[in-house]
């Protein structure tokens, strides 16, 4: 049965204003073929469900060291991994100031003097841990955290369900991102059916990489593409992202061909793809188009750079930068030269 | 942008500091030495008013249109001894406190102590009331599981119809001899005492006409001399300027000399309107938009120095009230012009007069609370609370053009007070809550948002008839009345979370180390949930009926000792029954209790159903030692509490029944409950700001809260709890049914940067109109980030201006104190995704 399909989701984000018409839900799905540079989701790239452990938030108690199964954790103190030269990058929260009340807490409680001997940080044997999340269910203070879990499509579309009066009152309704959705078709495709079933507006926010067969089945039941339109040179866009965009731009014409209601999203990056040859390439591409008017610019930022660090990827955007105002105001006068509706 | 006179009175209300006044206090007591005895109560205390009227000093003030003051000046606040004689310490604390101080002199110290304290002491209604009540409220007043309204403040909570603008005070007079003539003493045992209350209302009436006449008066002395006025128009900085132009100089001086005569003319006539305007209503019904909201001020400043009850008088739906006066001037102008320009001077003379109105309800702050009062309620405002749009008596939708203009009016003006809300029914156009929602976001916390349709649902389930109920609306801060018909009594708050901590400690009270309450059972021998929740209620219900004895003994204590005549003149039914206001005198009778801290209770009992019953990983013994001790050695298990239990606001059913489940039991322990008058108490779900006090009266909580800390606000979720953004939040609430409460309240936060664009702004409507879809009654938002809210904590000089969302109306975030502040800091804030 499509709704036992199950599929791995790292984040739902309720009253989602900037994702489409309307007040909507939005679904992002884990995992991700592509390697964009400036991934603002990193936490989207890996398919598999992990368990991060964020330092700042540990108040040294030790449950989760007690409770793992595979005996994969252990506790350290500061100083010892200080003195033993690790990364001591995590204790600056120490001199942070704590937004969330379980961060502040947790830093009450650190002064409290539960912890002696400076502060602890439990470390992880990745070998051994089999992502059982037993020690995420202990954690008092949420340091261990599950990133990634895996949802049967009944159980989602009565999560997006419970949000029906919004999407009614307001026009608004579903958007699945991720990650890519599309790599998770098959429950994509049970969803946007759902979906359907219920009445319930859908939007795709996708990069557009997948086979022509999975955007023939998604297209009939997606009311809206987000469609992700990066760089229109394949030898930069390989450069920067890993793959080529040829199956990106040939399932943008299927797209139109099909009559799809479709918004184009670019990411504008300073001198990756705000110049005039590659502004000068997407308007022309796009107004071969027909049916596809509305651009979204999407000027980079680096607020995703803390996550890098939190998921112990490398963060490769370190010397990428926001366009200016006048950059932006350039793009959008060049891009709407094409006819385009152009929007920041 | 405002400009010339609204700006001058702006800033000399918003500038001036609140003052006592003792100049009400001394003429009370002087009447009250020489005339207490020899009178029925209703006629002394018409008299009594009356001389108020016929002494107290009279102000116009420089550029005022609309006139009147309850004090000798703006922003001087009148004490009432005989309700609450504040002592020698009292009023020195009021001088020096640090939050919403009141500067009084020592000389009136000095006269306070010498003429008013003497006479009063032993004799007040607060002295009176202490006296009376028995040990085990003292016991539980004491340890904060209520608060009375009624101790220092008469019971107020009015908000008028628009019968003030159908007649004057000529016309209630007339009536008040026909309900008089039509007395029964032969067969009405109460005669005599409704003839008493009758003559007292008729007294009023004459009252106000006097008070009227002499500003009338004093206007016309002033007309007289203005023009004798040598430095009208002078502006020294002006002529430093031009002394430096040489040539211009002359040529600007004619011309100053000029606009200063036709300046000094002007103000001339515009004294002498005054004067006529004020010769007209209250005796009469007023024809004109200004004199409307004449009568309208002076029948507000004959509530409030009649008493000082609580809330003060609200004009109810104002833009409906005065319509049909602006509607004839704007007629009437394009009647007899064919110009643009002067259909917009029309506009902009009735905006003007509008916002000489809204000046003048900020001038006049709350008057001083001192004890427990001061902490449930710490704030200037005096809760007037004008509603903007909802429905016609008839169903018809109520929004018009001064909807509107007043929504722009409350955007320019910025002030703290008058309250402004808006009242959205299905019918009102999208349009009109679209205007709202851009005020909002300009982050004033106002207006409010009130779902009509519900306010109605809850009149009309309470046994009101739907067209007054559709007249009815919100005042104070959330509180259903039908205005101009009901007596609708707060009478106090309750602390529910500290109801559960009794059941938790059989009748101890952990904080204050006493026994205060009945003894329900060791929780340690509780074998179930049930067990547990049982002896809740019975907590529950035993704290309640000893609330409302002593409300029902107070209530009483106003109908006999302290009656408002005035008051009751302009509140339907209560001249034809001859009876008055606190004494059943209004169409309907109804008492509140205001419950608070839905949100801790919940996530309390949630905590404690699944960690010791249902998954027993913690035993009842462990976490009592662990609120015992405020979760010291204890951090683990408080964060399995806060992290790992289902709460209220996330819109999961877990935590969402038990929700239901306290909900009943408030109901069916309130609800239907006896008041003195025939009829019965319902409840409110409204903090104002004593969750912040009620707080610090409990010691830790099963959900994680630290003692001491705040507890949830009005119907929101606990601070930090709602992690699922702001439609769970609404999900959550929406399974509360609403409409059998007179009114709750939901906080909601948001970034500045959510509510940037139109299109924000249409979501931002789309999640109101969703709320109200599930029939919520009431949604404000603080639109405010974190980092603003900290600096003007850090630099509170440089915020003066900033106002920000407290309970069921606005304050200054730096008049907060540092409690209110942290806690506002607190609130979720959400985000847009």
């Amino acid at each position: 049965m499509a709704e036992n399909v199950k599929c791995t989701i790292f984040d739902i984000k309720k009253y989602a204003i900037h994702d489409g018409p309307g007040i909507r839900t939005t679904l992002f799905f884990k995992g991700c073929p592509m390697s964009c540079i400036w991934c603002h989701n990193p936490e989207g790239i890996s398919m598999l469900p992990e368990v991060v452990y964020d330092s700042s938030r540990c108040i040294g108690c030790g449950e989760c060291v007690a409770i793992c199964p595979e005996k994969a954790l252990t506790i350290h103190s500061a100083f010892a991994m200080e003195n033993s030269g690790n990364d001591t990058e995590d204790l600056t929260f120490f001199n942070e100031t704590s937004d969330s009340v379980t961060e502040a807490s947790a830093f009450v409680m650190k002064h409290s003097g539960s912890v002696t001997e400076g502060s602890v940080s439990v470390v992880k044997n990745k070998i051994l841990c089999a992502f059982c999340g037993e020690c995420v269910k202990r954690c008092p203070s949420t340091a261990q955290e599950r990133v990634g879990k895996v949802f049967r499509v009944a159980e989602l579309l009565q999560l997006i369900e419970n949000d029906l009066p919004f999407y009614e009152t307001s026009g608004g309704g579903v958007t699945f991102s991720g990650g890519e959705p599309l790599m998770q078709w098959k429950a994509l495709l049970a969803l946007l059916k759902g979906c359907k079933d219920l009445d319930i507006h859908t939007a795709v926010d996708t990069s557009g990489f997948a086979s022509r067969d999975v955007i023939r089945r998604v297209a009939p039941y997606t009311d809206l593409f987000l469609f992700d339109l990066k760089i229109m040179d394949d030898n930069l866009h390989r450069k920067y992202t890993g793959v080529s965009n040829e199956m990106i731009l040939s399932n943008l014409e299927l797209l139109a061909l099909l009559g799809a209601s479709v918004i184009i999203r670019i990411p504008l990056i300073h001198k990756v793809n705000d110049d005039d040859k590659n502004l000068n390439a997407c308007g022309s591409f796009l107004a071969s188009l027909t049916g596809i008017k509305d651009v979204n610019l999407l000027p980079f930022h680096d607020f995703q750079k803390s996550k890098y660090k939190k998921f112990g990827i490398t963060y490769r955007a370190e010397n990428l930068s926001s366009p200016t105002e006048s950059g932006i105001a350039d793009a959008i006068k060049k891009l709407s030269s094409f006819g385009l509706n152009v929007n920041c | 942008m405002i400009k010339g006179r609204i700006d001058s009175l702006r800033r000399q209300s918003f500038e001036a500091a609140p003052t006592i006044s003792i100049e009400r206090a001394l003429l009370t007591t002087r009447f009250y030495k020489e005339n207490f005895g020899k009178y029925s109560i209703p006629v002394m205390r018409a008299l009594n008013f009356r001389y108020l009227c016929e002494h107290k000093s009279i102000y116009i003030g420089e550029n005022e249109l609309i006139v009147g003051e309850r004090g000798p000046f703006p922003k001087a606040v009148s004490t009432f001894p005989e309700l609450n004689c504040h002592s020698v310490k009292d009023l020195e604390t009021l001088n020096t406190r640090s939050m919403t101080p009141f500067k009084v002199s020592a000389e009136d110290i000095k006269v306070y102590a010498d003429e008013v304290i003497p006479y009063w002491q032993g004799r007040s209604m607060r002295d009176r009331v202490f006296d009376h009540v028995p040990d085990e409220w003292k016991k539980a007043y004491r340890a904060g599981l209520f608060t009375e309204f009624m101790e220092q403040r008469a019971p107020g909570h009015t908000a008028l119809d628009g019968i003030i603008y159908e007649k004057g005070m000529l016309d209630f007079k007339a009536d008040i001899d026909k309900a008089l003539a039509k007395l029964d003493y032969l067969n009405d045992p109460e005669a005599l005492d409704k003839a008493e209350e009758l003559k007292a209302m008729s007294i009023s009436c004459d009252a106000v006409i006097l008070f009227a006449e002499r500003h009338a008066e004093l206007a016309e002395k002033m007309a007289e001399e203005v023009l004798l006025d040598e430095s009208a128009g002078k502006k020294p900085e002006e002529l430093h300027l031009n002394k430096e132009k040489g040539k211009q100089f002359c040529k600007s001086a004619k011309k100053r000399k000029k606009d200063a005569i036709d300046e000094r003319k002007k103000r001339r006539d515009e004294l002498l309107k005054i004067a006529a305007v004020c010769r007209r209503v209250p005796a009469h019904r007023p024809e004109t938009l200004w004199e409307a909201i004449q009568m309208y001020w002076f029948v507000h400043l004959g509530t409030i120095t009649e008493l000082n009850g609580w809330d003060a008088m609200s004009p109810g739906h104002l833009d409906q009230h005065l319509y049909p006066f602006y509607k004839k001037e704007i007629d009437k102008t394009c009647d007899s012009s064919e110009f643009a320009d002067d259909v917009e001077s029309s506009q902009n003379s009735a905006k003007e007069l509008i916002s000489c109105l809204w000046i003048k309800f900020n001038n006049h702050p709350a008057p001083p609370k001192v004890g427990v009062t001061a902490k449930e309620s710490g704030t200037y405002n005096d809760f007037t609370n004008i509603n903007l749009g909802g429905l016609k008596a008839d169903g018809s939708d109520g929004t018009n053009p001064l909807s509107y203009l007043m929504l722009e009016i409350v955007d320019e003006l910025k002030l703290l007070q008058p309250q402004s809300n808006v009242q959205i029914s299905q019918k009102t156009p999208q349009r009109f809550l679209k205007a709202a929602c851009n005020v909002i976001k300009k982050g004033y916390g106002y207006p409010s948002v009130f779902n009509a349709d519900t306010v109605i649902m809850e009149q009309v389930r309470a046994g009101k008839s739907i067209e007054d109920a559709r007249e009815g609306g919100c005042s104070g801060c959330i509180e259903t009345g039908a205005f101009g018909k009901e007596a609708y009594i707060l009478t106090g708050y309750l602390n529910v979370p500290k109801i559960l901590e009794l059941a938790l400690n059989n009748g101890y009270d952990p904080v204050s180390r006493k026994q205060i309450s009945l003894e329900t059972g060791d929780p340690e021998d509780f074998n179930t949930f049930e067990d547990l929740y049982d002896a809740f209620v019975r907590q529950l219900e035993y704290i309640v009926e000893l609330k409302i004895r002593v409300n029902n003994y107070i209530e009483r204590m106003f109908a006999t000792l302290s009656p408002a005549p005035f008051l009751s003149v302009v509140i339907r039914d209560c001249i034809e029954k001859g009876k008055d206001y606190y004494n059943g005198g209004p169409r309907y009778n109804t008492n509140y209790i205001q419950c608070c801290g839905i949100g801790t209770v919940t996530d309390s009992l949630s905590a404690i159903k699944k960690h010791i019953y249902e998954e027993e990983n913690v035993s009842m013994e462990t976490l009592l030692k662990a609120l015992d001790s405020n979760f010291q050695g204890y951090e683990a298990l408080r964060g399995r509490l806060w992290n790992h239990t289902p709460f209220f606001g996330n819109d999961d059913d877990a935590a969402d029944d038990i929700m239901k489940m306290v909900y009943a039991s408030l109901l069916k322990s309130i609800d239907g409950k006896p008041n003195t008058k025939g009829t019965i108490y319902h409840l409110n779900m409204l903090s104002t700001t004593c969750h912040v006090y009620f707080g610090k009266m409990l010691g830790a909580t099963p959900n994680g809260r630290f003692a001491g800390k705040p507890e949830s606000d009005g119907t929101s979720p606990s601070h930090g709890a709602d992690r699922n953004g702001p439609t769970a939040v609404i999900k959550s609430l929406a399974k509360m049914d609403q409409s059998m409460s007179g009114g709750t309240l939901l906080n909601q936060r948001f970034l500045p940067d959510v509510l940037k664009t139109s299109e924000d702004l249409d979501k931002l409507a789309g999640l109101i109109r969703t709320y109200f879809k599930l029939q919520g009654h009431h949604i404000q938002f603080n639109v405010v980030d974190t980092e603003t809210l900290k600096k003007a904590r850090e630099f509170p000089d440089d915020y003066r201006n900033l106002l920000v969302r407290v309970a069921g109306y606005s304050d200054y975030f730096v008049d907060l104190d540092l409690d209110h502040q942290e806690e506002i800091i607190n609130r979720r804030e959400h985000q847009g995704f």
